[in-house]
């Protein structure tokens, strides 16, 4: 039952440190994880969390493993895909991110999405707070991050279901006036 | 786009794929990595659907209209540049069906196939689908292909648009048709 983190390209240091908390922590296993597998793209761990956490690393290091309180916790900085480390996952803590949504409510997964509050433009948090409005995942910022994996709802989620592109061919289709050959 | 794509099969069989130039990308190293990889597995399920439906395709590379922080005064001659590059694939295609989703790389091959359209040489439908990150209001490229009125059919993701864009289709409104 593993906790999956990832922040993409983004460089998200309130997220990757938060989500080792010893509060954050401690909720994750309360609601039933094991271990905690982190993609942690461009931000470094802050020296309290490697000590604390890892014991001896670098403090830049690309990737870590240790077990702590109980927990197996490992990081990487990137991957050609996630996509395996998101199947397998219990559930998945990202940044806002809409490829992560999108890919996150795709396998179904309880899906709690950070907002990075010290973002100057805060864009790509449309997709999030829509999708949070109707219910499809939950959204936090790193401050509130422990209080939301214990959100009841986490598990309560309703699963997203995308418009059917078959629909949208067959309007094409008649637009261009041609029809489906058999 | 490619989910779309694949409901066609060979009513559509000569396909040109357009995809911004990936030379000049400014952004980091690491976003450049990830959106070559990208392009990579969407030319893979290309060239899978040309497999599976035995169609020609093509793949051309349209200049960026503009690079992230260049200066306005150095852009309108790069949009100039990609309008060029876009006029010449357009009068040479022919295209029966322009299929767009932004971004701006987008909107020199709107403006070229709606000219070559409104001369009468090419009798062509254009087709913009909106991101699906657009909740709330359309992108600067669907906006001005929507004023403009430059497409046909522009599909937006979210019923909050319809309000603002009432001339847009929603896409869950599409039905099943009864036969």
């Amino acid at each position: 039952m593993s906790c999956f983190v990832t922040v993409g390209t983004t460089l998200f240091e309130d997220l990757i440190n938060q989500v080792l908390s010893e509060k954050c922590v401690e909720n994750l296993k309360k609601v039933g994880v094991k271990s905690i597998k982190s993609q942690i793209g461009k931000g470094n761990f802050e020296k309290s969390t490697l000590d604390r956490v890892f014991g001896e690393l670098a403090d830049k290091s690309d990737q870590g493993k240790a077990n702590y309180q109980g927990i197996n916790v490992e990081f990487y900085r990137f991957k050609p895909s996630i996509s395996g480390d998101m199947a397998e996952a219990f559930i998945i803590i990202g940044h806002a991110g809409a490829g992560t949504c999108l890919e996150a409510l795709a396998l179904q997964k309880p899906f709690i999405t950070v907002t990075n509050d010290k973002l100057m433009d805060n864009h790509q948090t449309e997709l999030a707070d829509k999708l949070s409005d109707d219910g499809h995942l939950l959204q936090c910022t790193p401050m509130t991050l422990a209080d939301s994996i214990l959100n009841e709802n986490l598990f309560k989620l309703r699963p997203f279901k995308p418009a059917s592109k078959n629909l949208v061919a067959e309007h094409i289709r008649e637009l261009v006036g041609v029809q489906k050959l058999q | 786009m490619l989910e779309l794509i694949k409901n066609f099969d060979n009513e559509f069989n000569m396909r040109i794929y357009i995809i911004a130039d990936t030379d000049t990308i400014s952004e980091d190293k690491v976003s450049v990595l990830y959106y070559l990889l990208h392009i990579k597995r969407s030319l893979k399920a290309i060239a899978h659907e040309k497999s599976r439906n035995n169609e020609k395709f093509v793949v051309e590379k349209i200049p960026r209209s503009r690079e992230v922080g260049q200066s306005y005064f150095s852009s309108v001659f790069s949009t100039l540049n990609s309008c060029r590059f876009a006029f010449k694939l357009i009068y040479r295609t022919r295209p029966d069906l322009v299929l767009l989703n932004g971004p701006g790389t987008c909107i020199p091959v709107a403006f070229a196939a709606a000219f070559f359209d409104i001369i009468r040489l090419i009798d062509t439908v254009i087709v913009y689908e909106e991101s699906i990150c657009r909740v709330n209001k359309l992108s600067l490229s669907g906006a001005i292909l929507y004023y403009l009125g430059m497409v046909d059919s522009l599909i937006i993701q979210w019923p909050e648009l319809k309000k603002r864009y009432p001339r847009a289709i929603y896409i869950k409104d599409f039905k099943e048709k009864s036969t």
